[in-house]
């Protein structure tokens, strides 16, 4: 009986630590990065579809890897010069590292543009493990150029450069 | 009173044991999602691919989309909308219209290359001109109370 009593505190100091750090220091909640695209990300949508070019490319910025960016853009695209580009996407590359894109749908198909429609998702971890995720609808209006589906604008960069996540609702 | 036997109380704390981190921290279940408010997507669908109203209801989603290139498309060219002033106007635009929620469509007017569509659209009432070209409809003006609509440094031509 004493054994099972010993077992019993045991069990009980391993269920409330399990929650986090016992070490006493506060952890405030903080933003859990999203997965990075890879091969199998990217593999969920067919090749050459308008979601798989928008997958491409948010890899493409997550890596920060402004050389390779070109050929997912428009050649109307009115482009910036390549160092302002590194300077825009050295910018934007915290946006990448804390948003990442829900499931991305077709919604309008015309001739020679496509709009595929989606969700920006940031994700706030409690010390006490809860989370909150912060959804807000954005869509991507691609256009078609020589066989592949490209942005007609720098827009987003933009607006990512300039992105300051909305804290979490209180009260969770 | 009965005491309960010890192999059971021992067999129900191994189960607490590995019930508590089990159950835990940073479960699926605990989290909030809390989403900002938009037109809903079947609202579109309910008018036929080349009607006005449709292509009114795609730059407003577009709108509450953050989608720049959606809007660009569909306005004329006389409201000047260069990239550069709608990126600075995007993120007024994006909040104005997600604050307005979802329009209601009161009347569609005119006929031919012109259109006239009436919105009751966050408690006040437009008129949005749409004119047909090559590629499709485009909002050519937003009057609100016979005026001229400005909106994030933008003024309807």
């Amino acid at each position: 009986m004493r054994a099972a009593a010993l077992l019993v505190v045991l069990s009980l100091a391993a269920a409330l630590s399990a929650c986090g750090d016992l070490s006493g220091r506060y952890r405030p909640s903080q933003i859990v990065p999203p997965p990075r695209v890879d091969e199998r990300t990217l593999a969920r949508y067919p090749a050459g579809s308008p979601q798989r070019a928008i997958l491409g490319w948010y890899g493409t910025l997550q890596r920060g890897d402004a050389a390779a960016l070109r050929p997912y853009y428009s050649s109307r695209t009115p482009f910036m010069h390549p160092t302002a580009l590194r300077f825009q996407v050295a910018q934007a590359r915290p946006f990448f590292h804390r948003v990442s894109l829900g499931p991305l749908a077709v919604d309008t198909v015309r001739p020679g543009s496509a709009t595929i429609v989606t969700d920006l998702r940031v994700r706030w971890e409690a010390q006490n493990g809860r989370a909150q995720e912060l959804r807000s609808p954005q869509s991507f209006t691609l256009v078609r150029e020589r066989g592949r589906w490209r942005f007609a604008d720098t827009y987003f960069l933009r607006f990512a450069s300039h992105f300051k996540p909305q804290k979490p609702v209180p009260g969770w | 009173m009965v005491r309960p036997p010890a192999r059971a109380v021992g067999l129900a704390a191994a189960v607490a044991l590995l019930a508590g981190p089990a159950a835990g921290c940073g479960d699926q279940r605990d989290t909030k999602v809390v989403e900002s408010r938009s037109m809903p997507a079947g609202l579109i669908q309910r008018y036929a691919p080349r009607h006005p109203a449709r292509a009114l209801l795609e730059l407003i989603q577009g709108a509450q989309h953050n989608d720049a290139a959606a809007i660009t498309e569909r306005l004329t060219p006389q409201w000047g909308a260069t990239p550069g002033r709608l990126a600075d106007a995007m993120p007024r635009i994006t909040r104005l219209t997600q604050a307005f929620g979802t329009p209601h469509v009161l009347a569609v007017r005119g006929r031919g290359d012109r259109a006239a569509i009436d919105l009751r659209w966050g408690g006040q009432r437009g008129t949005f001109v749409l004119v047909a070209g090559d590629q499709g409809w485009r909002l050519a003006r937003i009057l609100v109370d016979g005026r001229r609509l400005k909106i994030a440094g933008i003024t309807s031509p």
